[in-house]
């Protein structure tokens, strides 16, 4: 700490040259912050997963599955339940405030136990027709409390009787990680009932849960093969599968990985280069603290701090201004559409960042360090030091 | 009375490009404790690089430097340099002073390496000030001093750890008549009241005669002009 002010000193000796440092060092952590918190979420998501449960689509586009399929998967080897999910797509009063509700089977709660919702939450639920359960996110989108009314109005699902959907709020319910935007679930039957002859029984996804995780990967491909040849054919993927980004074509965390170390590799060279400036023009002052008594030792924790100093600052900076605007992006986005995944910012992404600041400074400082060690004092005093 | 510094049969070479060129040929200096020796003498004789010996910041290729009781011809880098900060202090001719930092951060810097407490470093750092007359002015940076009163501070820096012997290298040749007089009297009462050995280098004739003991370097000798009373 008694070296503070002579860092003070050195890192303010030049304050336009330090700021800008500091700039550029925040706004490649806000970079940095962001990918690292996209990770974060990323790995959080897929620590959630539940490896005994398959998500079923359908392969090709269509109007949905016929709901025969869920029987008939539920009759599967190895399969312990299978759980159902309609949707409800449409808009809230006007067509700018697109809204979407989860129209599920009975059994729902039961194949997803780990989703925030009580066993009173779902008796709720399943006593009311018409009603929904609401997420937070959602309620406060929407600024709904039980008992409220939220009519969609969908053109893609229109009511046998011509009216919108009126749904009844019968409960606010925690959100899920993986659900970003907020989620309404509703009922099924009444909404299948509801629909047009026509339009009846066809459901939009099968969750199935197995009774030995051990085999789910190899019941999600005897499902596909089941229905392999019907009108509907199915692909399905396991939770584990479906929630982990690196399993996913684009290799999205790696890449976030890449795009950070790109933006730690520009706060080096960044860094490197004003610290061995800073250096350069000061070999007289190193010459004269070396003159009286501070030892090499001393001289190159002095550069290293002065180093770590605006790279742990801007670092702390850079990913608290990350932090902000991760809590800011779902304001970006209309309000009933959802979000894409969002950073997390755990305490690892800033421990990731302090890390990587101190690793930038250490490597930063090293040349400079060096040639401060091999500093011939009496040529530095005498101005000859180049 | 003892010696503080006692150099003998010192051989020192410099390279430039890829001839040696040999600046002290056998050179032998005794100083006295408590003594207050000017060394002049034309550019490149061998002034600075004797001071340079003195203050461990050169070796000699070859013969004997003694110290403060101290052979610094065995002593490695990292050994040198506490010794140089324990026993040494330097004052230089453009002050050398952190121009970031006040004149009392600048006198604290030889305290820093040391265990003191910061009240202590305080205390001692006042007591520096006083003895230099910058008591009042410890708050100001080097670009607010003028030119006597920054090389007073770099005084201040050089008495604070309380080392018994200064090296002074021009330390008036960048300060006018009046100021320099000033300066050369400050380091005779350091050498009087505070009993500092002090070796100054200058080629001021003027302030050659502050000291008691007047030497001059030709080509590598040196040349002993006599006491005189200071």
């Amino acid at each position: 700490m008694k070296f503070l002010p002579l860092i003070w000193a050195a890192v303010m000796r030049k304050p336009v040259r330090t700021i800008l440092t500091l700039l550029s060092v925040m706004i490649a952590f806000v970079l940095f912050g962001l990918t690292i918190g996209m990770n974060a979420t990323f790995d959080k998501v897929a620590a959630g997963a539940h490896d005994d449960r398959i998500w079923s689509n359908q392969r090709f586009f269509g109007t949905g599955m016929p709901l025969a399929q869920a029987a008939q998967t539920a009759q599967l080897p190895g399969v312990a339940q299978v759980a159902y999910v309609g949707g409800l797509p449409g808009y809230h009063e006007t067509e700018r405030n697109r809204a979407f509700a989860l129209m599920t089977s009975e059994n729902f709660g039961k194949v997803f136990p780990d989703w925030p919702i009580t066993p009173a939450q779902w008796n709720m639920l399943h006593k009311s027709r018409d009603g929904i359960l609401i997420s937070r996110i959602q309620a406060d989108t929407w600024h709904l409390k039980p008992g409220d009314i939220f009519t969609i109005v969908s053109p893609q699902n229109k009511r046998a009787d011509g009216k919108a959907w009126d749904l009844k709020v019968v409960a606010v319910v925690p959100d899920v990680d993986y659900m970003t935007g907020g989620f309404m679930i509703g009922n099924y039957e009444y909404f299948n009932k509801a629909l047009p002859l026509g339009q009846q029984d066809k459901i939009g996804q099968l969750m199935t849960q197995v009774s030995d995780p051990a085999r789910t990967a190899a019941i999600a491909q005897q499902i596909d093969a089941h229905f392999a040849n019907s009108a509907t054919a199915l692909q399905s993927t396991t939770e584990k599968a479906a929630l982990d980004i690196s399993t996913n074509g684009l290799d999205l965390a790696a890449l976030d990985r890449k795009i950070a170390l790109a933006g730690m590799f520009m706060v080096l060279f960044l860094t490197a280069n004003g610290i061995a400036q800073s250096v350069r023009e000061r070999l007289a002052e190193f010459a004269t603290l070396k003159t009286i008594g501070f030892t090499d030792r001393a001289v190159v924790q002095l550069v290293f701090l002065e180093a770590a100093l605006p790279c742990l600052l801007g670092a702390l900076l850079g990913v608290g201004l990350a932090a902000f605007l991760s809590g800011q992006l779902p304001r970006l986005f209309p309000p009933g559409q959802g979000t894409p995944p969002l950073p997390t910012m755990t305490v690892m992404v800033f421990v990731w960042a302090a890390v990587c600041a101190a690793a930038v400074a250490l490597v930063s400082a090293a040349l400079p360090a060096l040639r401060l060690r091999r500093l011939d004092i009496a040529t530095a005093l005498s101005g000859r030091a180049a | 009375m003892s010696s503080a510094v006692s150099l003998r049969n010192i051989v020192k070479h410099y390279r430039r490009g890829r001839e040696a060129v040999e600046v002290l040929h056998g050179l032998n200096l005794e100083i006295a404790e408590g003594e207050f020796v000017s060394l002049m003498g034309p550019s490149g004789s061998g002034k600075t690089t004797i001071l340079n010996l003195v203050g461990g910041l050169d070796h000699v290729d070859s013969g004997e430097v003694v110290v403060a009781g101290a052979h610094l011809e065995n002593m490695s880098g990292g050994a040198l340099t506490r010794w140089r900060g324990s026993h040494i202090g330097f004052v230089f001719q453009f002050y050398n002073l952190m121009p970031m930092l006040s004149a009392a951060g600048n006198v604290e810097l030889p305290l820093l390496l040391t265990h003191l407490s910061k009240t202590e470093r305080r205390r001692r750092v006042d007591a520096a000030l006083e003895i230099v007359g910058l008591k009042d002015r410890a708050g100001h940076k080097p670009g607010e001093l003028s030119g006597g009163q920054q090389q007073r501070v770099g005084i201040a820096r050089a008495i604070v750890a309380d080392p018994a012997i200064l090296l002074c290298d021009e330390p008036t040749g960048d300060l006018d008549r009046a100021t320099a007089d000033e300066i050369l009297a400050l380091l005779q009462q350091l050498n009087r009241q505070h009993n500092k050995t002090i070796v100054m280098v200058t080629h001021d004739p003027k302030a050659a005669d502050h000291a008691g003991r007047q030497l001059e370097m030709d080509k590598g000798t040196l040349i002993e002009r006599g006491m005189v009373v200071a």
